[in-house]
């Protein structure tokens, strides 16, 4: 498995080669939800990642809009030039455009949700897709069966906030203007939503494309990480909302973890970081309860 | 002008009947099992069979769901129960997976695979691979405005389904695990809590910047799209799509009826001004609802879509006509909610517009004259001035 890292500030990336990152992931200002990196910043990004070596991959994670379809031509023939090793997309639109422009790299598809079974992964992987994003969703043991039957050609969040939801809606906007409140909110990092009888708060940010709300709790899979290792292509870092101490922390962890020091560096993480939240995300929590059920 | 059908949904045999009666050209529906809206779930097999049978002898259609977003463990037993659907002739299935969709492919090919909203299609390239991997037809997200509506209805051969009506989710469909998250209810199996309608607090750093008094929520108002009916005729879209399987007779009868008389009116050749859509919305507002907005149709326009929690109810259902004796004038009701004689009643059905009268005499099943209307199901008969039908609603004018 390698590592990429998702670059939230393009002053990380220089550090990144020493902590056994094969790449990032990185988007712009134009079809990300999450980067606002603009068209000069990348180039600068894609320079950078030759000079260290590191993998360049983007991320185009937004639903496309129909009006935005030029648009992303254009973006696709300037990424074109920053010969990245693949792109991250969320929309089969985007698929559809690369291969119309026979884009050289490689086609990972990441819906955030929807891929959680073999057969479908298997679907994506023999219609030109060279590897996916598996579902935040499902259990070591679903994630382990479906590389298994895929060659192991999927990716995988193991460290990072989990994203629970994407919408069009301007939530905190529309909020604040109702209650007349006057505050800055686009790409603004540190909101956070506390559900009334609930403990944990949950991470949300609204851009020009809509919001998006993360797990109140920070995926750290230390103690899954060797089994991970063995069966995904890519684990993804993600270091949204992630502080640089943090990141780098965890960074250095993982080069040296392995099956006899992972629940021992997993107590000192959280030792470190009080404040926080870890856990294992889904790995050992099924989500089939239906209503009936409950 | 394409003929458009007009697609209602439909949570057991007997509302699918009445969909159906008051002038959905297609239902959809949803198995015991496979389907996302779990518990609005209740056709049995061989209900499914009656259905289809009632729905093509007067060539209308039936869909069935099967559009939960699989788990390996999921999938046991789907082959069989798709070969069983195209059996019983069911005309095409709702699904997300586009492995089942292959697998629909080459076992069952008479049936048509019809693209769930869970999947997010937003735009006309993401329509053209999935029509290239063999979608039938494909249900635009709700996301996408009225401009793009009609382009992407230019720009692909692929029929387009529209959602007109009814519930919204607040986050893209399939797009969203609050409910896994916060209850262990996988929403993309049918077990959504509706954890985007609770009441929350906003945190900036660690200041609360939300007001007690009216909490955050993500809930929205719900869709109608009433002014935007004639566009989507004339831009071409195959089919519009009412929510609501969790819903009452009441609620499907009425909405159904509503735009079966949109359309027709458009397909008649009419123009909806602003009058005539004035005059449905009065009609939609009869079904209980909550607030409603245009949605995402209208362009940019996403303040309105805040914070909507209440529904309201202008007229309560309160019974069904079963019957009704043209040699005395009696209609003999089932009844569903509390009346009372006195009581001003307004008549509808699906040839039937809007009758008012007073209740001046009833009895129950006994012959004794009765004053108040309270048993639910119980039979009454009730003296009318004009003609009824069986089928035909009433309900209390407040």
């Amino acid at each position: 498995m390698k590592k990429l890292v998702t670059l939230s500030k393009f002053s990380y990336l220089r550090k990144l080669k020493d902590y056994d990152v094969s790449g990032v992931i990185v988007g712009s200002k134009y079809f990300s939800s999450r980067f606002f990196y603009d068209l000069e910043t990348l180039k600068k990004i894609a320079l950078e990642c030759i000079i260290y070596g590191l993998d360049l991959y983007i991320s185009i994670d937004t639903l496309l809009e129909e009006k935005e379809r030029a648009l992303l031509e254009e973006y696709l023939e300037f990424l074109r030039f920053l010969r990245p090793k693949g792109i991250y997309f969320a929309d089969l639109g985007v698929l559809r455009m690369l291969e119309r422009l026979h884009f050289e790299a490689e086609y990972i598809y990441a819906p955030d949700t929807l891929l959680t079974n073999t057969l479908d992964t298997a679907f994506f992987l023999k219609r030109g897709v060279d590897r996916v994003v598996l579902a935040r969703e499902l259990t070591l043991d679903e994630v382990k069966t479906i590389a298994g039957h895929n060659d192991g050609k999927v990716d995988l969040t193991i460290f990072g906030y989990l994203k629970m939801a994407k919408s069009k809606r301007h939530y905190l906007s529309n909020y604040f203007a109702k209650i007349k409140r006057d505050l800055k909110i686009k790409d603004e990092f540190d909101y956070r939503l506390k559900e009334y009888n609930r403990e944990g708060l949950l991470p949300i940010l609204e851009t020009q494309k809509g919001s998006e709300i993360f797990s109140e709790g920070i995926l750290a899979s230390y103690l899954e990480y060797q089994e991970l290792a063995e069966c995904i292509d890519k684990g993804i870092i993600d270091d949204l909302f992630l502080s640089e101490e943090l990141l780098f922390y965890v960074l250095k962890d993982l080069k040296v973890l392995n099956e006899d020091n992972a629940r021992l560096l997993m107590g000192k993480l959280k030792l470190q970081f009080p404040d926080l939240k870890f856990d294992s995300g889904y790995f050992y929590q099924k989500t089939a309860i239906k209503k009936e059920d409950a | 002008m394409k003929k458009v059908e007009l697609l209602a949904p439909a949570k057991d045999l007997n509302k699918a009947l009445i969909a159906l009666r008051y002038g959905a050209d297609a239902v959809y529906v949803g198995g015991l099992e496979y389907s996302l809206r779990s518990r609005a779930s209740n056709f049995s097999l061989q209900d499914i069979k009656t259905l289809v049978d009632f729905a093509h002898y007067y060539r209308k259609k039936v869909y069935v769901t099967v559009n939960m977003v699989f788990h390996d463990d999921d999938l046991k037993g789907i082959e069989d129960y798709i070969k069983t659907l195209e059996m019983m002739r069911v005309d095409a299935l709702i699904i997300e997976s586009l492995a089942l969709m292959a697998l629909i492919k080459k076992i069952a090919p008479k049936l048509e695979c019809h693209l769930s909203t869970q999947l997010s299609t937003t735009n006309s390239l993401a329509c053209e691979e999935l029509t290239k991997w063999g979608a039938d037809r494909i249900v635009l997200a709700r996301e996408v405005d009225m401009l793009s509506i009609e382009v992407i209805a230019q720009r692909v051969k692929v029929p387009l389904e529209v959602f007109i009506h009814g519930g919204m989710c607040a986050n893209y469909s399939g797009r969203c695990t609050l409910s896994n998250r916060m209850t262990n209810r996988d929403a993309n199996r049918g077990g959504c809590a509706h954890s985007c309608r609770w009441n929350y607090d906003v945190y900036k750093g660690k200041e609360r910047v939300s007001l007690k008094e009216l909490p955050f929520t993500m809930s929205s108002f719900d869709l109608r799209a009433t002014p935007f009916i004639e566009r989507m005729i004339k831009a071409g879209v195959a089919s519009l799509k009412i929510e609501g399987r969790m819903k009452s007779d009441h609620y499907i009868a009425q909405v159904t009826r509503t735009y079966r008389k949109m359309i027709d009116e458009v397909e008649m050749g009419n123009h909806l001004d602003e009058s005539r859509i004035a005059y449905y919305n009065s009609e939609l507002d009869k079904a209980e609802n909550r607030p409603s907005s245009t949605g995402f149709l209208a362009l940019e326009k996403t303040s309105e879509l805040f914070g909507a929690k209440q529904s309201f109810v202008k007229h309560e259902y309160v019974a069904m006509v079963k019957d009704f004796d043209l040699s005395c004038g009696y209609a003999l009701v089932e009844v569903r909610n509390k009346f009372a004689k006195g009581d001003v009643l307004e008549v509808f059905g699906p040839d039937l517009n809007n009758e008012r009268f007073v209740v001046e005499k009833m009895y129950d099943e006994d012959g004794q004259e009765i004053e108040v209307a309270n048993r639910p199901k119980a039979l009454l008969k009730i003296k009318l001035p004009f003609l009824v039908k069986p089928y035909y609603m009433m309900r209390k004018v407040f």
